[in-house]
């Protein structure tokens, strides 16, 4: 039996682990996860429901407040009903209903992404300034888009987001939002243009981050992920990490231009992105 | 021609305007009232209740919009966008000028003071409107002899600026008989 272990903090961005499709039985060991960034919760809920085996076996982290803080963020009842949860979480304690959160929530098709934004920006509009409200925005609604359109998951896509201080979490401060989803990857939907066929999965990153790429052949498209990067690094520094298939590119973007870093990584079934959209001061 | 047709507003009822799937859905609407629009008559796609847009959104509302206008030489009917100001303001066109840029479309937007920018469109696009704008209503030769260019140049810029809605065509016959176009900028609209 396959076992997967997630450990630490922050285990889905490690590169070591095996993240292959979940193909036979499985367990997934979360006992020893200390922390959860938006992209560890997204790209589990996608891992875990896109998994063929008849039953996954989830242990939820040992640490209280870590298996809480799953249950807060909905990643538990994201879940279908081949993953089983051994021992069971416990209860999960009374909400506080910050809205400075994007709960998991899966997102089968492009008609449901504007339902999301209606429901969320009013909420994120309490607690952000209204530019940073429209970086959020334009990260969350460029990444559905192309995720919905273009990804192919079976199992949808799954988006989760939250602010950091940075105070507690050592995360850079701002608005962090991850997506995954378990569908074709960059490599593959690239390819269907025949201009971009036969990409590594580094090259086919490096090129749709790039202005008017598309694997769609319409010229008139290929700009949202330059949107995502900008809107990112619009008002402080911001980063932008895609994995997808077995590569990553890693953007640091700011007010005043953008780094980029692009690796081999194990493979993965379709593309996680995690995106940050930096503010420039605490705003809570 | 007489100055200025009617006005005929369409309102974007969404803060935060996210996805093609929208974008079609509010283009079909735009569509529908374009084809009541009469000769002359100018749309006005009210933006200012729009925080942010995707490209997305933007292209498969404004862009696929403005792209069909040009297709099907639909070029009697004015188009001007009507948008917030400030940060929201200057988000917008940018996002516009990404999307326009890339169909080679131009497109005039407006703010509630009513300051005139040109949005998108090859470079000459604001400077050309910038003189048509002086003369409001003119004949082509009109504003050739304004920008100094051969009247087939002139012609060229006439025809872009009447397919993105900046300015309105109209066919008028000459006391001598024939045919003629007459053209009036799109902002002259009550």
């Amino acid at each position: 039996m396959r076992r997967l272990t997630l450990s630490g903090a922050a285990p889905l961005l490690d590169p070591s682990l095996d993240l292959r499709r979940i193909a036979g039985p499985c367990v997934v060991d979360l006992s020893k996860l200390t922390f959860a960034t938006p992209l560890d919760l997204v790209a589990m809920a996608s891992l875990l429901n896109s998994a063929t085996a008849a039953q996954v076996t989830l242990i939820p982290p040992a640490l209280p407040l870590v298996a809480n803080y799953l249950m807060r963020m909905d990643l538990v009842t994201s879940l279908n009903g081949r993953v089983v949860s051994s021992p069971p979480f416990p209860e999960e304690t009374p909400r506080d209903e910050t809205p400075s959160l994007i709960e998991v929530t899966c997102v089968k098709s492009n008609a449901d992404v504007q339902p999301i934004i209606d429901r969320l920006m009013p909420k994120l509009a309490t607690v952000l300034p209204d530019a940073s409200c429209r970086s959020v925005f334009r990260i969350v609604g460029e990444l559905l888009e192309n995720a919905t359109t273009h990804g192919n998951s079976e199992s949808g896509c799954f988006i989760a987001g939250q602010y950091y201080t940075g105070t507690t979490s050592a995360m850079p401060p701002g608005f962090w939002i991850g997506i995954a989803d378990a569908g074709i990857g960059f490599r593959e939907h690239l390819a269907r243009n025949s201009a971009y066929g036969g990409l590594r999965s580094t090259e086919a990153i490096r090129k749709a981050s790039m202005w008017g790429v598309t694997g769609t052949g319409d010229p008139a498209r290929g700009l949202g992920l330059t949107n995502v990067r900008r809107a990112a690094g619009h008002e402080a520094p911001g980063e932008v990490i895609i994995r997808s298939g077995d590569g990553e590119g890693h953007f640091f973007v700011g007010p005043n231009g953008a780094t980029a870093r692009y690796r081999s990584r194990p493979s993965i079934s379709g593309t996680w992105v995690l995106a940050l959209a930096g503010t420039p001061a605490p705003a809570m | 021609m007489a100055e200025g047709g009617t006005a005929l507003r369409f309102v974007v009822d969404k803060e935060f305007a996210a996805t093609r799937d929208l974008g079609r859905k509010e283009r079909e609407q735009l569509d529908a009232l374009a084809l009541r629009a009469r000769s002359g008559d100018v749309l006005k796609i009210d933006l200012t209740g729009v925080k942010a847009m995707t490209i997305s959104f933007a292209d498969e509302f404004i862009g696929r919009f403005l792209a069909s206008r040009a297709v099907n030489d639909k070029d009697d009917v004015g188009v001007l966008i009507v948008g917030p100001m400030g940060e929201e303001g200057d988000e917008l066109q940018e996002t516009l000028e990404a999307v326009l840029g890339r169909r080679g479309i131009g497109v005039l937007w407006t703010d509630q003071e009513g300051e005139v920018t040109a949005v998108g469109g090859p470079a000459w696009f604001a400077s050309t409107f910038q003189q048509a704008l002086a003369l409001r209503v003119f004949r082509a030769t009109d504003l050739a002899e304004r920008l100094s260019l051969s009247p087939q140049a002139t012609n060229g810029r006439l025809k872009k600026l009447s397919e993105s809605g900046a300015v309105v065509r109209e066919r008028v016959v000459p006391d001598g008989g024939g045919k003629e176009f007459e053209y009036r900028v799109a902002t002259a609209a009550h």
